[in-house]
């Protein structure tokens, strides 16, 4: 039999894989909260937070200096989206998830001219490189990398929900946006601000992503369909069901991956088909 | 006849030169003509949906993938003949489309949106995983020429792009397509007056779930292989490609896209490795600016004068 800190170990590793998908979704899960606009390119900007993340931490030679800027230029990329794009079609679903959809090509296209279409392996910063030991199981520092910045998002989110006036605005925003702008907010500056804090967070999640996974032009679609799957999981629309089912997913790949590895990647949809026949509208859902 | 023809000229033309093309043309040539003919059939069928019914489907790959294995099996495995596959791949298809859209379609179009593009790569998960039944990654090649000639597939693949564009086109105007437009225009007020929209909805998903289908299983007798491309995410952004392009809510102008995809695959990619990032800004272009495609132009300045039954559900 297995012993208990195997066990330890393996729930501590698909902890951290659940952050890192928390990271991924919380963007997409943030805009469509608030401006009802499923961002198909949500995953393309992850890709671009990865490759512009490794890009800058060569150039800088500084890693949170990198990080930052990747978080700040594609949070700059999602207001420029919403300004430009998005905003010409509020009213119009159909539209919106078309223009987002075909964002995907342009997105992954130009990362292809750049970067060429090959995979890139990335090495991790020297400091994250080693592991630690817990309960004599080694556990990766990259991974304790993904754990912190997962719970440092994660609050932060919380805080500026629960405890600003912008938060305020956003989750009346969520319950009624005319009500809102009818009591003198400017929310299409608010859905500019929360597109952009939906490219930033994208950022954050592609600068993590591309040290673990290493880089290619295809992982923006791969993520995307995680993304969904997720969102779906935890109803759309609901940060703290997004927050669930990341981790959910997370434990349920990594145990699937460990047991019976035919079923790991099949595993994600299992999940979803199974949360989705017991509650349709997804674990946190309304409606 | 005369006014027939005078109203009809184009098409009329237009057909006499498919018809007589391989008279006089390369071999290249006709291979690319019937990837269009058969990609031109996909992207009917989706606009059935996207078009007509307004849901949108990001899994539709998994119909096409689905007829072209299903084809491709049943004739190296079972033996059987191209024509006798042909019911399964309807039957299966239909219960396919039923299955989907009673998993998708109760909840809202969103829903829809998204669960499709999770069941498409989960098809596609299934095919590329399960190697002994279908060759995984390799595909599954060899399948007996179904005709003795190119040129009969060719006129076979003609016939059945004409065959579910007339098709469509009666179900467009038949009272039932009716319906489907004013789910499209407004859900909520059909509701209202009593139909029961998630059985419209699944009726058409389910027909065209079959046409794709059928076109996948045309593919795989063209080709005379399969792969897990087909039911990849790949056929799925370039039946959108081809459907929005070419102009939703009409019946030519998936067509008219899908041969544009496929030639500037074909051309334009020997030239520049990123032509896909030529049709990415064209297709945000047509989003923002011309919601009815490419066809929309060509509509405005042919058929200004008359109410061709092609364009009268064009609102």
């Amino acid at each position: 039999m297995y012993s208990p800190e195997l066990y330890l170990n393996l729930a501590l590793n698909a902890l951290s894989v659940g952050m890192l998908y928390f990271l991924i979704c919380s963007g997409f899960s943030l805009v469509f909260g608030l401006l009802r606009v499923l961002n198909f390119a949500h995953g393309s900007l992850i890709m671009w937070g990865a490759y512009l993340g490794v890009f800058f931490t060569r150039a800088l030679s500084s890693f949170s200096g990198a990080l930052i800027l990747t978080a700040v230029i594609i949070g700059i990329l999602g207001v420029l989206i919403e300004f430009f794009l998005i905003r010409r079609l509020y009213g119009n679903e159909l539209f919106q998830l078309l223009l987002t959809f075909g964002l995907i090509f342009i997105l992954d296209e130009v990362v292809k001219l750049i970067w060429g279409p090959g995979v890139i392996p990335v090495e991790k910063p020297e400091f994250l490189q080693g592991s630690v030991m817990i309960y004599g199981e080694p556990f990766t520092l990259y991974r304790l990398f993904i754990l912190a910045t997962g719970a440092i998002v994660c609050v932060s989110i919380y805080l500026l929900l629960k405890k600003t006036k912008l938060g305020l605005i956003i989750r009346a925003g969520i319950e009624n946006k005319e009500m809102v702008r009818a009591l003198g907010v400017n929310i299409n500056k608010v859905f500019t601000l929360v597109c952009g804090m939906g490219g930033f967070l994208g950022g954050v999640a592609g600068f993590v992503l591309g040290g673990f996974s290493g880089l290619s032009p295809e992982m923006g679609f791969g993520q995307l369909i995680n993304i969904l799957v997720i969102v779906v999981v935890g109803g759309l629309g609901s940060f703290i069901g997004t927050a669930v089912a990341a981790i959910i997913l997370g434990l349920s790949e990594s145990f699937l991956g460990f047991f019976l590895p035919e079923f790991a990647m099949i595993g994600i949809f299992i999940v979803m088909f199974v949360v989705l026949s017991i509650k349709p509208s997804g674990l946190f859902g309304g409606e | 006849m005369i006014i027939y023809l005078k109203r009809h000229w184009f098409a009329l033309a237009t057909l006499a030169l498919l018809t007589l093309l391989p008279f006089f043309s390369s071999e290249y040539i006709l291979v690319i003509a019937m990837q269009i003919f058969i990609w031109g059939a996909f992207a009917i069928s989706y606009d059935l949906l996207i078009g007509y019914t307004g849901i949108v489907s990001f899994g539709h790959a998994m119909f096409f993938g689905a007829g072209a294995y299903l084809t491709a099996l049943l004739m190296l495995k079972a033996g059987f003949n191209f024509w006798a596959t042909i019911p399964v791949v309807i039957v299966i298809c239909a219960l396919a489309g039923l299955l989907v859209g009673l998993l998708t379609l109760r909840f809202s179009d969103i829903y829809f949106t998204l669960i499709t593009l999770a069941l498409g790569e989960f098809s596609f998960f299934i095919v590329w995983k399960a190697y002994k039944f279908t060759g995984g990654d390799d595909g599954l090649h060899g399948l007996p020429a179904i005709l003795p000639g190119k040129d009969y597939i060719y006129y076979l693949t003609l016939t059945l792009l004409l065959l579910i564009y007339f098709f469509a086109k009666r179900l467009i105007g038949s009272p039932l397509g009716t319906t489907l437009v004013a789910l499209r225009e407004n859900e909520f007020r059909a509701k209202m007056i009593g139909y029961n929209v998630l059985a419209y909805k699944l009726i058409v998903l389910m027909i065209s779930g079959v046409m794709a289908g059928l076109a996948g299983s045309m593919n795989a007798a063209v080709l005379r292989s399969v792969f897990p491309g087909f039911m990849s995410a790949h056929s799925t952004l370039n039946v959108i490609l081809m459907t929005i392009i070419g102009g939703m809510g009409s019946l030519l102008g998936p067509v008219l896209g899908a041969g544009l995809v496929t030639v500037s695959q074909q051309y334009l990619s020997s030239y520049f490795d990123s032509w896909l990032l030529i049709f990415g800004v064209s297709f945000v272009l047509i989003v923002l600016f011309l919601p009815k495609g490419i066809i929309s132009v060509a509509s405005a300045f042919k058929f200004k004068k008359r109410s061709g039954a092609v364009f009268k559900t064009h609102i």
